[in-house]
């Protein structure tokens, strides 16, 4: 008992002094101005060296891309797999970078989507995209892909591999943000009601815990209920419903993550409650409820655009499997606020209050590439045409 | 062991639409590509399809002594073992195989003792109580660990590689087998079916009802301990949450191999064979591209797949029963 003890104290600090170091030589490459990124940040997200800085891929291009997306039930994931197939797809083909994308879906169920990654592998794919999922049960996938010659891609949300490439705005930077607009536009006192994404997937947690962490530094502010929406609208509104009904407390204010506020706005409505200050994280339909009632609200947040979150990852592995070689496991965006005028601006005055899209930042605008460029050893212009 | 299997199978009816589906599925893969008959698809198909079959397993015998008793609780104990095993055992330096097997087994065990307790003395129907069992352990799950992390002891790192068909995943599976093999050859496992089929008419033969319904639920608690241990090997860490969708999974790889829910009829052989027929149909639908439709398309796929299935299988069993 005793030596296993001891054994484990070795191991801990042996990985510990393993972090440090590896710290020093991933995120303390990057420049200061996108170091600054790094310091509000989930423990959990690993920071370490890529273990891609020297690959180079088994063959190609054109490459054959895996998709292994977890889930296909909310407006969020339709918009992303929509950017795959329509937009970063073509364009890839017609520079001759990538050749096909073969899509699976595995339902929520880890099991299912441990299977298809490891089909993916079998089948010869040259990388493998994954969205959000479980931080920690893919790793022994992720070193399988890893040992046949396949980086896997994580975009909007982390696992702890270190055989895995992260790409995602920093979550946690982002609740404390958009927790902190919340207290301030509320005048710092008063009840909240925090709408989690799925519990136990990686983003949703950590925006949770950066948000009651910021919340917590007002002491006037109680968090009187917290219910999940699972990022879907119809799921929001009704625990929202739920909790309305069963609770008469006033809300001064609720905090929710993106990707389901249109179902916290339309619970609000039907609730028949004056309109408190919500969270918005980029649904263009809540977006437009803002465009037609200008004095609600001053500002939203992206904080996890998915069209530009799935673009960020698409050219982070362009760029890999071009043997760019990236300093950093994780590849983190700072949370952008928008305006009223970048609302008028993206949608019409007739906008459509039930709209399944999304407000996103511009094309260049979530990860430009010449801040792109300082993340990799040896930066080119991932979309420059393949000579055929 | 094969051998005994094909016998089984030739002579009761209610393997013929399980075993011909694994026929036929298997065609079907072999047809679509080669990656399932490598020695590295073989050891992921069987690291994958491993836990979903003792868990089928585990509700076996649960289901056969009757009274509708499908255990709903399954998904979720299989979850809570493997939480307390990080969270509990790892996160305190125990990392012995030996005590993390014995913890794994005894706890499933335990749980299981209890409910049949419940069952048999408070007299609340099987169903209440394992329902209720799934929303307690789903909630106590989140309590011990609040979200996916930890990792399994280092001896268990290599189980979850899944390069290698003879991995210590396929032994525990093997494992889950010999008991089932023992067992079957005991007077237990014929009071059991005799119970499951008509407890009173079992009950008045002088067959010890509630003993066999305890044995039945402790036995289903060891599988389901053994299902847990291939679980933490397949994603070498705990989660909360994942574990409830496997009694969904369960007890439909249980009616598609073949088994009654009203009780009498079941067994290892077709429990096992629908399990493995599930991670069939899920392997053969993720080797076609659906592109954008890809998630409804894969889940009216196999729900059409699993319906027909079952109503194939009614048809045959009815026959039998008509003759």
């Amino acid at each position: 008992m005793r030596r296993s003890l001891t054994g484990t104290m070795g191991a801990l600090i042996a990985v510990s002094a393993l972090t440090t170091t590896a710290w020093a030589d991933g995120v303390d490459q990057l420049p200061a101005n996108e170091k600054k990124i790094y310091e509000v940040v989930d423990p959990q997200v690993p920071l370490g060296a890529s273990a891609y800085k020297d690959f180079k891929p088994k063959k190609g291009p054109p490459w054959k891309i895996g998709y292994a997306s977890s889930y296909a039930g909310n407006t969020w994931r339709a918009a992303a797999l929509d950017a795959v197939m329509n937009d970063l797809l073509p364009r890839s083909k017609e520079a001759g970078l990538v050749s096909e994308v073969v899509v699976t879906q595995s339902d929520l169920k880890d099991a299912v989507q441990i299977q298809q990654m490891r089909q993916m592998v079998d089948d010869g794919v040259d990388a493998i995209i994954i969205c959000c999922s479980n931080v920690t049960a893919l790793n022994q996938t992720i070193e399988y892909a890893y040992k046949a010659g396949v980086p896997v891609f994580s975009f909007s949300g982390y696992v702890t591999s270190p055989y895995a490439i992260n790409g995602a705005a920093n979550h946690a930077q982002g609740g404390g943000e958009m927790a902190t607009w919340l207290a301030e536009k509320i005048g710092k006192k008063g009840n909240v009601l925090l709408v989690s994404g799925i519990p136990g997937f990686a983003s949703s947690d950590s925006f949770d815990k950066a948000a009651k962490e910021a919340l917590a530094k007002y002491p006037d502010i109680n968090i009187v209920g917290e219910v999940a929406g699972k990022w879907t609208d119809q799921v929001a509104q009704v625990e929202v419903q739920k909790f309305l009904a069963t609770n008469p407390t006033q809300i001064d204010g609720i905090l929710t993550q993106g990707a389901q506020e249109n179902g916290v706005l339309n619970a609000m409505l039907q609730s028949g409650r004056d309109m408190v200050p919500i969270t918005l994280g980029g649904e263009a339909s809540a977006a437009c409820y803002w465009r037609q009632n200008p004095e609600w609200i001053d500002a939203g947040f992206h904080i996890w655009p998915p069209r530009r979150e799935m673009q960020q990852m698409w050219e982070i592995m362009l760029r890999t499997l071009q043997g760019q070689g990236p300093k950093v496991q994780s590849f983190l965006r700072p949370v952008l606020p928008f305006t009223i005028d970048d609302v008028r601006a993206a949608i019409p005055e007739d906008c459509d209050l039930n709209s399944t899209d999304f407000v996103e930042p511009k094309a260049d605008g979530w990860f430009p590439s010449a801040i792109a460029d300082q993340y990799f050893e040896r930066p080119a212009d991932p979309w420059k045409p393949v000579a055929q | 062991m094969s051998a005994t299997a094909f016998r089984q199978v030739t002579q009761d009816r209610s393997l013929y639409v399980p075993a011909g589906l694994f026929l036929v599925l298997l065609c079907a893969v072999a047809f679509r590509g080669q990656g399932l008959f490598t020695n590295n698809g073989l050891a992921g198909a069987i690291l994958v399809a491993t836990p979903l079959i003792l868990t089928a397993l585990a509700i076996t015998p649960i289901v056969m002594a009757g009274r509708g008793a499908v255990d709903l609780s399954v998904g979720p104990l299989m979850g809570f073992v493997n939480v307390t095993l990080i969270t509990w055992l790892v996160g305190n330096g125990i990392t012995h195989p030996v005590a993390i097997i014995a913890w794994a087994v005894g706890l499933g065990a335990a749980f299981q003792l209890v409910q049949a307790l419940v069952i048999i003395y408070v007299r609340v129907a099987p169903i209440i109580v394992t329902l209720s069992g799934f929303l307690v352990l789903s909630g106590v799950n989140l309590m011990v660990m609040s979200r996916p992390g930890g990792v399994a002891p280092d001896w268990m790192l290599s189980w979850g590689a899944g390069t290698s068909v003879f991995s210590p995943v396929l032994l525990l599976l093997l494992g889950a087998f010999a008991i089932w093999g023992v067992l079957r050859g005991t007077m237990f496992y014929r009071n059991l079916r005799m119970t499951g089929a008509d407890e009173r008419m079992a009950y008045t033969s002088g067959v010890q009802v509630d003993v066999v319904r305890i044995i039945a639920h402790m036995v289903g608690g060891v599988f389901a301990g053994l299902a847990a241990l291939s679980y933490t090997a397949l994603i070498s860490s705990g989660d909360p949450t994942q574990g409830s969708t496997y009694t969904l999974q369960a007890v439909t790889a249980l009616v598609l191999g073949g088994a009654s829910l009203s009780g009498g009829r079941g067994g290892a052989l077709g429990s096992t064979l629908g399990a493995i027929n599930m991670f069939l149909i899920s392997y053969l639908l993720s080797t076609f591209n659906f592109g954008t439709v890809s998630g409804f398309v894969t889940q009216m796929a196999f729900g059409l797949i699993l319906v027909g299935s079952l109503l194939v299988n009614v048809f045959v069993i009815s026959r039998r029963t008509v003759a």
